[in-house]
Parts: structure tokens; sequence; C-alpha cells
């Protein structure tokens, strides 16, 4: 079942819908507005994960390729990495701003 | 030529099957509710209200309160330090579990960067190798704690709860199976099955 899911997910007709329905807001993926079932959940976060490596793909992101997509095994191994490795990357690179202390408006005296 | 045919009349027989295997599956996500039908009666189960999560709170409760009542009960706690008395370390089967899915996590890392096909294969083949090994230790220790008092109460409950939302079409109104729990759970119809089956769709465990 989780197969056919994620096959479903990962169909040109609803990857079309999610990005329609993401953007207009008179388009339902569901006959329901709420109270969504484990299922639909699920399936929402598959249509999440497919969106998000197709953009990868646009992108010409490393390490992702139409085989990759179409692997089961190679594109969870691709999303782990993603998260251990890439996204790490990303936040480790500093952001720190040090401000002087002349900005500063309550000087130590 | 009969060969070709039979090739065509197999990959045509594996299209219809894959189109109606997605019907299936988009009928089950359209909806918070599953609707199937089983001897011209059309069956339902949906999600509870408020009330219903109350009732079923309230029985779960109750249930609980039996099971620590009688000594024939065991939490999965007492359960794992009984099997180590009889020389089954539970214990240790969850850490092989868990250093399956710690190695399979680490060669998923080398697989992602690969891109020489015959390393991917071999990786690919490594990583199913831990996936069936932890799957296997995972039904182990499933079965060996089946009867814990944790695992009573899951079952109690998504059994409850099938009972309480389970219902038929009669005429244009839904109305439901059964009147009371304990005709659920004695009935053994095929619609009950699929009732207990269909609600681990609608519900997180």
């Amino acid at each position: 079942m989780i197969e056919s899911l994620r096959n479903l997910a990962k169909s040109t007709k609803y990857l079309n819908l999610y990005a329609r329905a993401k953007e207009l807001s008179g388009i339902r993926l569901f006959n329901n507005e709420s109270d969504f079932s484990y299922m639909q959940t699920l399936f929402m976060s598959y249509l999440e994960t497919y969106s998000s490596v197709y953009m990868d793909l646009a992108m010409k992101e490393e390490n992702i390729s139409q085989e990759v997509i179409e692997d089961d095994i190679r594109l969870e191994s691709y999303l782990l990495w993603k998260r251990l490795v890439k996204d790490k990357k990303k936040s480790d690179k500093s952001d720190k701003q040090t401000v002087s202390e002349n900005a500063l408006i309550f000087k130590r005296k | 030529m009969d060969q070709d045919k039979k090739v065509i009349a197999t990959e045509a027989m594996k299209a219809l099957s894959e189109i109606e295997d997605s019907m299936k599956t988009e009928s089950l996500v359209k909806d918070n509710k599953i609707e199937f039908s089983f001897e011209d009666i059309k069956y339902r189960i949906r999600k509870p209200n408020f009330d219903e999560t109350v009732e079923i709170e309230e029985a779960k409760r109750k249930k609980y309160v039996e099971y620590i009542k009688d000594d024939s009960y065991m939490f999965r706690k007492q359960w794992i330090d009984s099997y180590k008395k009889k020389g089954i370390d539970v214990e240790q089967m969850e850490k092989q579990a868990t250093n399956a899915k710690l190695e399979m996590e680490q060669i998923m890392l080398r697989l992602a960067t690969s891109q020489e096909p015959r390393t991917i294969q071999e990786l690919k083949s490594q990583i199913l190798k831990l996936k069936d090994e932890q799957y296997s230790v995972s039904m182990q220790i499933t079965d060996l704690l089946t009867y814990s008092i944790e695992d009573q109460m899951n079952m109690y409950s998504t059994s409850y709860l099938a009972f309480l939302v389970f219902e038929k079409q009669v005429v244009d109104k839904w109305e439901k199976v059964f009147t009371n729990y304990k005709e659920f759970i004695n009935s053994s119809t095929k619609p009950v099955h699929m009732a207990l089956y269909y609600i681990s769709f609608l519900m997180y465990s």
C-alpha cells in the first residue's frame, strides 16, 4: 500500500495538482478540508518530498537525477544525505554578526 | 508471432493492474472516510467525532484497569525480564535492529554520492540485506511481546475504534453496523475484517 501511495504521489497528475493547489485556493486535493486521515497526511508528505526533489533536479543540484527519483532506495539515500550532509553544511556556514560596543544602546559603565 | 502476442498480453495485463491499483489507492486518500461494498451492502469507516473519542478513552481506561488487576497480564518490561531468565535477550535484539539501521544509514550516505553502476548495485543489495535483517528482528520482537499489556491495549483501542466508526448504508442514511462492542468482536464476517484492515489507514497508531 505504501508503494502504491508513493507511485500516486510521484505521478504527473498529482504533482501538477499539488503545484496548482499551492498556488490557487480553489483547487483541493481531497474531499475534506480538515481532519485529515493518516493516509492523507502521509500522501501529502510524499507529494511534498517528490515536489522538492523535482525542484532539486530542475535546479541541477548535486547527486539527484531522474534515475535516482525512480529508484526508491536511491531516493531515500539522497534524502538522507540531503538532510544530514547538505542541509547541515548550509546551517553550519557562519552567519554570525558581531555588534560593536558603540552600537549598543545600553552601554556598560 | 504467438510469442509477441503473449508478451503484449502480459504487458497489457500489467498496465491494467497498475491502473486498478492506482484507482484503489486514490479512493483511499480522496476522503477521510473509506467506503467498501460487500454482498451489495455499502459499508464505511470514518474518523471518530469528539464524543466517540471520549468514549474510546473511557473504554481504554476501564480495560487498562482490568489488565492491571489480572496477574496473568504483564507489562512489556516484565515480559522482557521473563524472557531473559529463559535465555532470550529482547534488549539485545532491539540493539541488533538499531545497529542494522545505523549501518544501513552509513551505506545509504555512500550510495547517495555514488555514480559507478556496479558500486550502486552492490550498496543497494547491502541495504536490502540490512533492511531484511532489521525487519526480521523487529517482527521477532513484536511476536515475543504481543501479549504485553501495551500491545493488548493497542489492539483493544483499534478494535473498539473500528466498532464505533463502522457504518452501513441503509437507504440514504449511514447507520452503525453493531450496537455494542461484544457483538462486533464476536462477529468474524468479511466486512468486519475489512473494517479492521482499513482503520489503520485512517488513524495514526
